[in-house]
């Protein structure tokens, strides 16, 4: 909201800067985004336009002459559709500097030399008006600086919360602005001067449905005459972002930002039956609103009718068919309380947020405020339109507002702010912003609240008063506190701590991504899973949750591609998700995915580059679970059902529990992604594996023995996996201390589907020296074991 | 010397590695070196030589003793090579040493920069004794709304624009539903931090984007006041922003505080002179704060009497932009190594 320091001081008197008024309206909780100086620049004069001529060369410009008060008029060229004889105006003469990029020169234009220029509102920075030249009261002395003409202002650009409808104005601030310094707040109300008849005997108002409007009032000015504003009024509104229209609808927006009580101006001719009703619109019934829109309403909305008709969709927007227009003579004004529910239901639906909707959502003031507001509002249209006000105000109350009272013990609020206050001080505070206190019998207070603080309901939200007028700055900052010894640690923490640490010591590089993903995408990574869908999201590539990490880690691969950074080796720890329906939360899973592509490790001037391919990735997971405390880990050929993999792919155990899957992802996959290069990935979810309770881990003596190794080159069919013969070797003896393969050969020798795979064997006891006798035993005894159980023989 | 006859079984081969390895050992010179290595590593050195006095040997077992005098010489071919020996020491004149090459690295790795910053936010609450807690991505409207004390058709809830799962789902737009899920499942004291993910519906730009990492933090007992919270919340920013931070407290409005407050930091980039990452303020706003309202309370199946406390939360992302100076949100999502390397 934009506030007018000026117009700020006509109702509370204070003399702190406009930056220092800004940092205490933040302290007590309304911000201020950005501070505006409104100054006009020196060499800004007012002229008065004696004379206006063609240009000769262009038909959209005139020749002007402007008297500034010197011997001589100058000459002026304006292309400003509103310049005419007459009109005062404001004169930039060469040299004047009227902002960071603009000085005024001594040009020609079109041929004709200009000798200064006639300046709009928004190259004197007073306002966005650019439609034509400024023009000033009629009384301005030519040649007087423009600057004491209009005085040097600020605007106060202010972010209010939600829970503040009630600083939506000039008064609202004012009242806080009064609080905070102590100082007494002048009324900007005005009491009407009325004639004729009663109000009744021109119109009725009826209400049908009191919970949404409980309070409708209403006054009647006769006999105006629709124009322009005076410039004081037009240029407030325009300080404030309000475009001038004419001066009964400039006057109800006034009120809106004196007051913040949004208004209504109704031309009285056009009620049909003289007679308003505010009741429920019928479903599906149409609208056409101001803006000329049709509304398709709902039977939820609320309207104000007449006898015939909707005339305006109540607190959000009146209707094109009551309109103030040139030609309107008598003028009747709504100031009224809608529910705030009920209009932001109705604002919401229909997607449109006005002044007059964001203020009724906030909550207006339905009692004192909406009196002084109506009656402002009608003097003023008398004193700027003519006419006279009609004796009296309609005041339909079918569901009268009453004041809350809220009981607040001192203790209660040294206990919340952690301070020492007196009872007095409390209620000082407190009586500073408007409420009536009363002393209870135990010692508690009682403090009746004004009804436009719609937001203070509970002692907590009185303590929130106390708490910021005596400023939180002044709250000591409390040095100790008292906390359990121990608790337990979260388990999740530590794995994702200890992966995090492993991954990066193992030289991947960790990702953030987003947790939104395509259907398209989804599709074609997880076609079994059932995911999230999210109603309203904000492009069709982010319409879901996603269910695999792939695609975010596929889709970084790419980007460092793209962007020549080679050797990518990348991790995440994130979330997938999988949905169970509409009724309750989807599956979340915290999993770990690891992407290779390219060399793991770099050529050097000493070694060739190691190529990620699926040993790299073993490794790499071989590493991630040493470093994770697993003792035990097995990888078997995946069946493939993932679409996501290769058949070079592989499930993983850790701890004889489901750990993850491994392998190099499909080329059509990658294809996708534009990635030519292999990708191997991993999606590991293994906080249920690690979160269970570890066994207690116990030591194994070192032999002090020397070992014995014997190696075996075994023929085996392909399809038996070298980790079945190395389990039946070690499970020969208990001499056998480790099972290595270390060559696998494949060749025309050996025939097809077979392989070669050399065991290196290591045999040591523990509490002697092996004699060869003893190491040929268990040699032929594995020899043996191999042939028996897999009819494995040695290589010949 | 020795002849390849000698060795014929795998025993009379770890013999012979064990003798080569201390004669390697011994080496004083590139003199000597150069005679270990024709003898044993030459054309007709004896290492090669060892498979031809194989013959008659049963094919399996030749077999097997040539994988294992195969790999026998690698190793000794390869640790001849690089024994540091080998070079003749800092002495010799024609030295092929060149330690200035670059070191083959080992592959480096990193931990991306907002979940290190999130880290040590986290961190330094649990050395002050608080709990970490998650909570889903996925809520209820109930627990990020209705419970925070955002009544359904209140403005408040413009504030955080939402991503709806269905009516009553949403992805949660704050970590505080996870105060919430604690209080439900812990009696006081409770003393927590929570830190997840968040999402606002909103357009991506250079200084939003749709999702990001917030660290909530929630501390409930008998007596706990807004001295306690400020006492935290210094104490925490001297430890995360430096010793001499100072911190400065306006009023403010979350439905589910009361009072609520924001908390500044002192500019930890220009020491408060004035800066483009303070907007030439001397304050960064870091965080918002309160004493939990008591309906949230009452939520969470506390009494409000016998029981106070605070919660306060912060964007991590956003602190993580002013600590490193970076000017555009979008870089922590793209994941560019280039980046990321450098934290
Ligand atoms: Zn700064």
């Amino acid at each position: 909201m934009k506030l007018l320091y000026n117009w700020l001081k006509e109702l509370v008197a204070i003399t702190v800067s406009p930056e220092q008024l800004a940092r205490d309206l933040a302290s007590i909780g309304l911000e201020v985004e950005a501070i505006e100086r409104r100054r006009i620049p020196d060499g800004v004069v007012v002229g008065e336009v004696t004379a206006v001529g063609p240009h000769p060369n262009a038909d959209r410009l005139k020749i002007c002459l402007i008297d500034s008060g010197g011997p001589q008029p100058a000459k002026v060229v304006c292309g400003a559709p509103n310049v005419r004889p007459g009109i005062k105006v404001a004169m930039a003469s060469p040299g004047c500097v009227l902002g960071p990029n603009m000085v005024v020169e001594k040009v020609r234009i079109r041929g004709v030399e200009s000798a200064g220029m006639l300046c709009s509102e928004r190259e004197l920075s007073l306002s966005d008006d650019h439609s034509g030249i400024m023009e000033l009261p009629a009384d301005s002395a030519n040649g007087r600086p423009v600057c004491e003409v209009i005085p040097e202002d600020a605007v106060l650009d202010i972010e209010l919360t939600p829970n503040r409808g009630d600083c939506l104005s000039v008064l609202g601030i004012a009242r806080e602005v009064a609080a905070k310094y102590g100082a007494p707040l002048k009324s900007p109300a005005l009491a009407p001067e009325e004639s004729g008849e009663d109000i009744t005997a021109y119109i009725s108002v009826s209400i049908e449905n009191a919970d949404a409007c409980p309070r409708y009032m209403g006054r009647l000015v006769r006999g105006v005459t629709i124009a322009e504003s005076p410039d004081w009024l037009k240029q407030r509104l325009l300080a404030c972002g309000l475009r001038p229209i004419n001066n009964v609808v400039d006057v109800t927006n006034y009120i809106l930002l004196l007051f913040g009580q949004p208004m209504h101006a109704f031309d009285h001719a056009t009620i049909a039956g003289r007679q308003i009703i505010v009741r429920n619109a019928a479903e599906k019934q149409t609208f056409v609103t101001l803006d000329d829109v049709e509304r398709t309403l709902s039977s939820q909305d609320l309207l104000v009718c007449d006898a015939q008709n909707a005339i305006a969709l109540a607190g959000v927007m009146g209707g094109a068919n009551t309109e103030i227009a040139e030609g309107t003579t008598d003028v009747f004004l709504e100031c009224a309380f809608f529910d705030p529910v009920s209009v932001r239901k109705t604002a919401k639906r229909l997607d449109m947020s006005t002044d007059s909707s964001y203020r009724f959502e906030r909550g207006v003031d339905p009692g004192d405020g909406l009196v002084a507001a109506i009656d402002t509002a009608a003097e003023l249209m008398r004193r700027l339109a003519g006419g006279t006000v009609a004796k009296g105000t309609i005041d339909a109350c079918p569901k009268p507002i009453e004041k809350r009272s809220i009981a607040l013990r001192p203790s209660r609020v040294q206990r919340l702010l952690g301070i020492t206050i007196s009872k007095d001080e409390i209620a000082a505070a407190l009586t500073g912003l408007g409420m009536r206190i009363v002393d209870e019998n135990d010692g508690a207070l009682a403090a009746e609240v004004p009804l436009f603080r719609h937001d203070l309901l509970l002692e907590a939200d009185l303590v929130e008063e106390v708490g910021r007028l005596y400023g939180y700055d002044n709250i000591p900052a409390a040095e100790t506190a008292t906390v359990p010894l121990v608790r337990p640690a979260n388990p999740a923490r530590h794995v994702f701590d200890t992966v995090r640490k492993a991954l990066a010591y193992a030289g991947l590089h960790e990702a953030v991504t987003g947790s939104m993903t395509s259907e398209k995408r989804r599709a074609l990574l997880t076609p079994a899973v059932e995911p999230v869908r999210i109603l309203n999201p904000l492009n069709p590539d982010m319409a879901q949750m996603r269910t695999t990490l792939l695609g975010n880690l596929l889709e970084t691969v790419a980007y460092n591609i793209n962007r020549k950074n080679t050797g990518n080796r990348f991790f995440e720890i994130g979330r997938t998700f999988t949905s169970r329906g509409v009724n309750e939360l989807p599956e979340e899973r915290d999993v770990v995915a690891i992407v290779l592509e390219g060399d793991y490790e770099a050529a050097t001037w000493q070694r060739k580059a190691r190529k990620a391919d699926f040993f790299v990735l073993k490794a790499v997971l071989e590493s991630l679970a040493v470093q994770c405390g697993v003792r035990q880990t097995s990888y078997k050929a995946a069946k493939s059902d993932d679409t996501r993999f290769a058949p070079e792919s592989a499930l993983v155990t850790w701890n004889n529990g489901a750990a993850g899957i491994c392998g190099r992802i499909r080329e059509e996959i990658c294809g996708v992604f534009d990635i030519e290069t292999p990708v191997y990935y991993a999606e590991m979810d293994i906080t249920p594996v690690l979160s269970r309770k570890k066994d207690i881990l116990r030591y194994v003596p070192v032999s002090r023995h020397p070992a014995v190794e014997r190696d075996f080159s075994f023929v085996m069919p392909e399809n038996l996996v070298s980790s079945v013969i190395m389990n039946e070797i070690a499970g020969v003896s208990d001499l056998v201390e480790s099972v290595e393969p270390f060559d696998v050969y494949r060749g025309d020798k050996l025939g097809e589907e077979l392989k070669s795979v050399t065991f290196s064997v290591r045999l040591r006891a523990p509490d002697r020296t092996l004699t060869d006798t003893e190491a040929d035993d268990v040699c032929a005894r594995i020899v043996e074991t191999v042939k028996d159980r897999h009819g494995v023989v040695l290589r010949s | 010397m020795a002849t390849p006859a000698e060795y014929r079984t795998p025993k009379q081969l770890d013999a012979l590695e064990q003798s080569l390895r201390a004669e390697m050992g011994t080496l004083a010179d590139d003199r000597a070196a150069e005679e270990f290595r024709i003898k044993y590593l030459g054309k007709k050195g004896l290492l090669r030589s060892l498979l031809k006095g194989l013959a008659g040997m049963p094919e399996n077992e030749r077999k097997a003793f040539g994988a294992r005098a195969n790999r026998l010489r690698a190793d000794i071919e390869q640790e001849f090579k690089q024994a540091p020996w080998r070079s003749g020491g800092a002495t010799a004149e024609h030295s092929s040493f060149d330690p200035t090459l670059p070191a083959a690295p080992l592959p480096i790795g990193s931990i991306h920069p907002s979940v290190q910053t999130c880290d040590e936010i986290c961190d330094i609450f649990v050395r002050m004794g608080f709990d970490i807690a998650y909570g889903p991505d996925v809520e209820t409207d109930y627990y990020n709304f209705e419970a925070l004390n955002f009544p359904r058709h209140h403005p408040a809830r413009d504030m955080q624009d939402t991503f709806f799962v269905s009516d009553s789902m949403l992805l949660r737009t704050h970590t505080s539903p996870v105060q919430i899920r604690v209080m439900e499942k812990q009696k006081p004291p409770i003393r927590c931090i929570m830190p997840g993910t968040v999402y606002r519906h909103e357009e991506i730009s250079a200084r939003s984007y749709c999702q990001f990492a917030q660290v909530e933090g929630l501390y409930i007992d008998r007596d706990v006041s807004m001295a306690d919270l400020k006492g935290t919340l210094l104490a925490f920013s001297k430890q995360f922003f430096g010793e001499n931070t100072k911190i400065k407290i306006r009023s403010s409005f979350f439905p589910f505080t009361e009072p609520s407050i924001e908390v500044d930091v002192w500019c930890f980039v220009c020491n408060g002179s004035g800066c483009s990452v303070c907007k030439q303020s001397g304050w960064l706003e870091i965080l918002g704060a309160g004493m939990v309202h008591p309906n949230v309370l009452k939520a969470g199946g506390i009494d409000s009497e016998e029981y106070t406390g605070f919660a306060f939360g912060m964007g991590v992302e956003r602190i993580a932009l002013m600590r490193y100076g970076i000017d555009d949100i979008r870089l922590f999502f793209e994941n560019d190594v280039r980046f990321l390397k450098q934290f």
